[in-house]
């Protein structure tokens, strides 16, 4: 839908047309391509009657090519490149042998509950006047006299 | 996803260095271009493309190809810039396109750099991955782990900050040369 633009005999006003807000944001997947074509389509159909998505979708196109052209002048990843990266990845592998070797030498002998939990629990009994940590302390002797 | 990626990153997952390497050469000159479009230093963003790659060597045999290996491949990358960001060595000086510019064909130049380069990290992703790489919308949004909502708001407030910057860049090169010119003509 065409407005006339006020003021301007035969202008479009373009910015109050309902269909720009719908096709202002496809502009930049037109510009890239990788907009569907069903969208494609109605973004050319609206800019030959609307010179404001015109005037965007030129520009964004612009940009593009602005784009395309400044990142191609940057440098190329160096011929060497891959063979850097071998000698990171023997590195890295290597280190990652020796880190699991000094885990494995430096891991602690595995300390027996027992020898932390029958002390304490001993201390307990002999604190508590309770007849349930008489039992503990039974237990505990009935243990010591087991070998356990 | 490409089939020949598939099989690709699936050898490359069972420690298989020919695979690697065809992997490598297909990505590594990529993922280059926009590390140093990103850091603007080649050193650096030799560095981030060997630790992607180095990621990807070690992560392969987990890739379960729910997104495509380019998208998979620019989201490793894209953080391994982050991080060297966050170790604060990031584009300190950008005389590397400058120092082109002297031998290459006319471009975009230096005033296009300094114009990107003053945008946020987030904005410099999504035009280079729009406008360069030509992803859509939901490889963007997989490269940059937010929702295609977020994307095309964020490419819109890009596009506008980038305008506002090179119109900047414009006033103030127009400012400069009216000074020469001034100072050439002795007023």
């Amino acid at each position: 839908m065409i407005e006339q633009g006020r003021g301007r005999p035969g202008g479009i006003r373009s910015k109050n047309r309902p269909d720009c807000k719908l096709v202002t944001p496809l502009v930049v997947w037109v510009a890239n391509g990788t907009a569907t074509d069903a969208e494609r389509a109605m973004v050319v159909l609206h800019t030959l009657t609307c010179p404001h998505c015109r005037r965007e979708l030129a520009e964004t196109l612009a940009l593009r090519r602005t784009f395309q052209r400044w990142v191609e002048r940057l440098p190329d990843l160096p011929q060497r490149a891959w063979h850097g990266f071998v000698d990171l990845l023997e590195e890295r592998e290597e280190a990652r042998a020796g880190h699991r070797a000094a885990v494995e030498v430096a891991e602690p002998e595995a300390v027996e509950i027992g020898s932390v939990l029958r002390p304490l629990l001993a201390w307990l009994a002999a604190e508590s006047p309770s007849p349930a940590w008489r039992m503990v302390d039974w237990a505990l002797a009935y243990s010591e006299t087991q070998g356990r | 996803m490409n089939g020949d990626d598939a099989q690709l990153i699936a050898r490359v997952g069972k420690r298989d260095l020919a695979a690697m390497r065809v992997l490598y050469e297909k990505y590594a000159p990529q993922l280059y271009r926009f590390a140093v479009a990103r850091l603007g230093d080649e050193r650096s963003a030799e560095d981030v493309v060997q630790e992607t790659m180095l990621a990807v060597w070690q992560s392969a045999s987990r890739f379960r190809g729910h997104s495509t290996a380019t998208t998979w491949l620019f989201g490793i990358c894209r953080r391994k810039v982050a991080e060297v960001y966050r170790r604060g060595q990031g584009r300190e000086v950008p005389g590397l396109l400058h120092a082109r510019s002297e031998s290459t064909p006319p471009g975009p130049g230096l005033e296009f750099w300094e114009s990107f380069s003053r945008l946020s990290d987030e904005h410099q992703e999504i035009l280079l991955l729009v406008f360069y790489y030509g992803f859509s919308q939901e490889e963007a949004a997989e490269v940059l782990g937010v929702p295609v909502g977020t994307v095309k708001s964020r490419i819109h407030y890009a596009r506008h900050r980038l305008r506002e910057a090179l119109r900047d860049a414009g006033a103030e090169e127009g400012d400069r040369k009216r000074r020469r010119s001034e100072r050439s003509t002795g007023t």
